[in-house]
């Protein structure tokens, strides 16, 4: 759906994408993570037709940006981190005007209200709408003309836990419909739970790309902490079990019958995350 | 999945009229230049009233009804209405003279002089209202009148001075005439500007400039409607509402020309020139405020342009490169009548404001492709 080929883009002589080159699947649910200025929403910029990329070469659906972005136009949506409703319109006024545009029907629309759980709150106006309502509503508008492709920025960001859940189930579902769902957020158990693969990209540059698990299983960094008893006193320590030292000190801890507690850590995906983006700002 | 571009316009259309509607304190402004015109046109109106009854006659005082008054009481103004009254007080400005009127030519017969032997002495105070048009009619009889005088009575003295009436309440050099057709062509074409102002620039970017802060500029381009479909819309809309509220202007201030071509030459010009500037500004500007304040700048920059070109040349100058200056002074032809002598002034005025409009509509155009929709 996607495939970006050493993609370069320049504000002046700042570099705020380098080289950046990876390809998403049909189907796909892809995540794009970074952290602040590392050319995320540079980037989904250049694919929704914003900036035009200063390098390389970007094809969505097979047609090429920026000179055939009119056929484009009509298979991606993107879901904004801010909201930019009319805030004078009502929620099913806000849905009615892009379905127009769309020329969609708009018996469509009741569908993605009702699938958001904002049938209720449909004829008041969006100004009075909670942020996360606003949130929802932004995802009824992106998917009501069913694209191939959906941009998401932070999209639980300001939802309370059950609409995180229903977000979630929603991407999940329209990904595994057929459509790609590239996503940006800063929520790494929401990366862990939903994405087949991720990106990680700092100053510009992909770092590596792969799905959450293998990322686990490359980067996992086996600690575990241990308590024990050292002449009367009890002693906690963590132990890096990739080093040999630490496993024999472990060894040493556990025949001694001097253990009192061994924890073993999990390694999630957060820290292969910090690993990664710290190694790169380092 | 296709849309047809007629039903993307209708849509998009159909969008600007809701959010008007949804904040009719918008079009307030409006509102209150059309009641403006109102009073104007009663004003104007009062201020005929008040002309045809300087058709009143002019007023010759006298102390003496001596062989002088009964030489000008025979050989009378051809044109002019003069009434003789009798006024021992005469030359005296406390005196008031009922009905009131605005054009009076006070005769003292001075005695003194012929008591000594010397030529008899007249002295004459010619009175105004303040008007130009009195002080017109003042003219016309102070004309009459000493020339009768020289005819008859070559050999006498007088002395003559101008003053205005006690009971004048304009001010010849500061005040605005609405009764003078040139002054109230001049207010009726401001006013119409300014309405087109506030439809065309302040409404454009206050409603623009919103969607651009908030990236709904970008939300919609990334629909089937293009950002230069979405500006075309704009101007259409902005052009529309500027036309309905300029119709009302001119039907009230002056109805004949709603049937002019060259009124709505100059309406729809003028609005286009203002959307333009209104559009460059919108695209400079990334916030509301900063392009409404702009929007205010533009407009006291206009006003000090026009101001200053009074008695600058260089601003005189600079004042025939802004569309303003043609607009104001192409409408103010127009009311004012136009005639063979200025058929080619109003003809330049038109051909310039045409050229400059284009230029700024171009210029806009690119802007706003180029980054006017960009948050």
């Amino acid at each position: 759906m996607i495939k970006i080929e050493n993609l370069v883009i320049e504000y002046g002589d700042f570099k705020a994408v380098d080289g950046l080159s990876f390809s998403v699947d049909k189907g796909e649910l892809f995540g794009f993570l970074g952290p602040n200025g590392a050319g995320k929403t540079t980037t989904i910029k250049c694919l929704t037709g914003t900036i035009k990329p200063t390098g390389g070469q970007v094809q969505i659906a097979g047609f090429k940006l920026p000179k055939e972005f009119h056929h484009i136009k009509p298979l991606i949506a993107y879901v904004p981190d801010t909201e930019n409703h009319f805030e004078d319109f009502s929620g099913r006024e806000n849905l009615q005007l892009y379905a127009d545009l769309y020329g969609i029907p708009r018996n469509r629309i009741e569908i993605w209200l009702e699938r958001l759980q904002l049938t209720e709150a449909s004829d008041v106006k969006v100004r009075n709408y909670s942020k996360g309502m606003k949130k929802k509503l932004l995802i009824a508008r992106a998917l009501i003309h069913q694209p191939q492709l959906i941009f998401f920025d932070e999209p639980t960001a300001n939802l309370d836990i059950h609409s995180v859940k229903l977000v979630r189930a929603l991407l999940r579902d329209i990904a595994d419909a057929g459509t790609s769902v590239f996503l940006t957020t800063h929520d790494m158990e929401e990366v862990e739970q939903i994405c087949d693969r991720v990106a990680i990209i700092a100053k510009g540059k992909l770092l590596d790309i792969d799905t959450p698990t293998a990322f686990i299983t490359c980067h996992a960094e086996r600690y575990c902490d241990v308590q024990y008893d050292n002449q009367g006193q009890l002693v906690r320590n963590t132990l890096h079990l990739d080093l040999q030292e630490d496993k024999q000190r472990l060894s040493e801890i556990v025949l001694n019958e001097k253990c009192v507690r061994v924890h073993s850590r999990e390694f999630r995906f957060e820290d292969v995350f910090r690993k990664l983006t710290g190694e790169a700002y380092r | 999945m296709s849309v047809s571009r007629y039903h993307l316009v209708k849509t998009l259309y159909a969008k600007e009229w809701v959010r008007l509607k949804r904040n009719p304190a918008a079009l307030m402004a409006v509102g209150l230049l059309i009641l403006m015109a109102f009073l104007l046109n009663i004003e104007s109106k009062a201020q005929q009233t008040a002309k045809r009854s300087s058709g009143w006659p002019c007023l010759v005082a006298f102390n003496e009804d001596n062989a002088l008054i009964q030489h000008l009481k025979r050989n009378q103004h051809p044109k002019l209405k003069v009434k003789f009254v009798h006024e021992p007080k005469v030359n005296d400005s406390s005196v008031r003279y009922a009905p009131v009127v605005d054009c009076v030519a006070e005769i003292q017969d001075v005695q003194e002089f012929q008591m000594l032997g010397m030529r008899p002495q007249h002295k004459i105070i010619f009175r105004h209202g303040g008007s130009e048009a009195s002080i017109k009619k003042t003219n016309g009889l102070a004309r009459w009148l000493l020339s009768s005088m020289a005819a008859k009575y070559s050999n006498h003295n007088i002395e003559q001075r101008i003053h205005p009436l006690p009971n004048s309440k304009s001010k010849p050099s500061a005040s605005l005439d609405l009764g003078n057709k040139k002054s109230r062509a001049m207010v009726s074409a401001m006013l119409i500007f300014s309405t087109q102002f506030f439809v065309c620039c302040a409404l454009f970017i206050s409603l623009t400039a919103h969607e651009k802060e908030k990236s709904i500029l970008q939300a919609l381009a990334l629909t089937l409607a293009s950002p230069r479909m979405q500006l075309i819309v704009k101007v259409f809309f902005h052009l529309s509402l500027a036309l309905i509220a300029s119709t009302i202007m001119l039907a009230v201030i002056s109805p004949a020309h709603l049937f002019f071509v060259g009124t709505w030459w100059i309406l729809i010009a003028s609005s286009i020139g203002l959307i333009s500037v209104a559009t460059i500004l919108t695209s400079l500007n990334r916030t509301q405020t900063s392009a409404s304040l702009m929007g205010f700048c533009y407009l006291m920059f206009v006003g000090v342009v026009f101001a200053l070109s009074q008695n600058f040349k260089g601003f005189s100058l600079l004042k025939m490169f802004m569309f303003e200056h043609h607009v104001i002074s192409a409408l103010s032809m127009f009311f004012n009548g136009i005639t063979r002598n200025n058929y080619l002034l109003l003809g330049a005025h038109l051909l310039t404001l045409t050229v400059i409009v284009i230029v700024l509509s171009t210029v806009s155009f690119l802007l706003w492709q180029r980054k006017g929709w960009k948050t």
